[in-house]
């Protein structure tokens, strides 16, 4: 099993496939089915800020080795591009561009157990979900 | 990867594989709302059975495909939504609101078979 | 077709550990289109599991199934409210007698208990 996977993301195609690994490595690790689920649909989430937002950008998939044997994965999603300028107003519930749902992050952050992101108006984006096996 | 689609009377039934891109679902939406005014259809069914994750993306065309298709004068129905499935899209904050939603190919039968009773 | 009721009753006190389980029970066990959460049993609940059981009968209802709650206490009901669900779009009614009435009617029919998941 691969303990580190990346994946280029820049089209729809690659969102598909950044999930399908993402689902892999945690059956791979044993998680259930169901947190299986919450995973890859925030890996999709992720990639999908990255394909509209930044065009292209990478997902890091990444084992991760915790205090007594405790497992995770943890997802990086880091793109170069315009970068989000509020980043607490992303934060926020309810948040909205448009009429929809914006970025999509905090309902993201609801899927996993850690969450990080750092991001900088014209200096990209990056934001780190860690999903730990209970 | 083109979705197929199959007419059962005056219902069509659009079967998603589990490695659906964004560019198929759209593709999909544009053909259901063809063939529902070619073949005057008057309910579809999209089956979701075999989709392991509901996006922000996904849900949002299924949406639009139902309004569009009510337009048309039809109804939609999502089937097989999976329980795991459904709880993220429901932790992601995604309701699917405005469509109709049943547990199997079967149930969205009835639903639009009793649709179809009502607005005779 | 004949349409089953599902009824879940709930009973104790909810730690944060069961939400969850029970709420991938209760979807795996939806083969009907109507499911009557009874929370009569329930002796208290934080905002945490409100906001849960919230989110499950929202998930079922992508699932296809309508969710008829009942047992809730005006404490419970409260808090709901706080999360700022709109009570008025989940059916709920004080009792499982209640609810069982609300699930007939919605149905069409009289309905007979279900004995171990029949």
């Amino acid at each position: 099993m691969e303990e580190d996977i990346q994946v280029n993301i820049q089209s729809d195609q690659d969102i598909v496939i950044a999930r399908h690994k993402g689902r892999s490595l945690a059956a791979a690790l044993n998680f259930s089915a169901g947190e299986a689920t919450l995973i890859a649909t925030a890996i999709s989430e992720l990639a999908r800020n990255i394909v509209t937002y930044a065009k292209k950008g990478v997902i890091r998939l990444k084992v991760l080795n915790g205090e007594s044997a405790r497992r995770g994965i943890r997802v990086v999603a880091r793109d170069e591009g315009p970068g989000i300028a509020d980043v607490e107003q992303a934060l926020r519930d309810g948040f909205s561009t448009s009429g929809s749902l914006g970025l999509g992050l905090p309902g993201v952050r609801r899927l996993v157990d850690e969450f990080q992101i750092e991001s900088r108006r014209n200096q990209g984006t990056t934001v780190t979900v860690t999903k730990w096996k209970p | 990867m083109e979705i197929p689609i199959l007419r059962q009377g005056k219902v069509l039934i659009a079967t998603l594989q589990a490695a659906v891109t964004d560019v198929d679902l759209m593709r999909l939406r544009t053909a259901l709302v063809q063939e529902v005014v070619r073949g005057r259809s008057r309910g579809v069914i999209v089956d979701v059975t075999a989709i392991d994750v509901m996006d922000s993306f996904a849900s949002r065309v299924l949406q639009d495909l139902a309004h569009m298709i009510r337009l048309r004068g039809a109804e939609t129905v999502i089937v097989g939504i999976q329980p795991d499935v459904a709880f993220a899209m429901v932790q992601l904050g995604l309701r699917l609101e405005s469509v109709a939603t049943a547990l199997d190919l079967e149930e969205g039968m009835d639903y639009l078979n009793r649709e179809f009773k009502t607005l005779a | 077709m004949r349409e089953r009721l599902l009824i879940l009753p709930i009973i104790g006190v909810i730690d944060p550990q069961r939400p969850r389980q029970l709420t991938e029970q209760l979807l795996r066990g939806i083969r009907s289109n109507r499911v009557v959460i009874d929370i009569t049993g329930v002796a208290a609940m934080d905002a945490t599991v409100a906001n849960h059981l919230v989110q499950t009968v929202e998930a079922s209802r992508l699932l296809g199934a309508t969710v008829i709650v009942t047992g809730l206490s005006p404490e419970i009901a409260q808090m709901i409210v706080n999360i700022g669900v709109d009570l008025g779009k989940m059916n709920t009614v004080g009792d499982l007698q209640g609810g069982i009435a609300q699930a007939e009617r919605l149905l069409g029919y009289k309905v007979e208990p279900l004995v171990n998941g029949s």
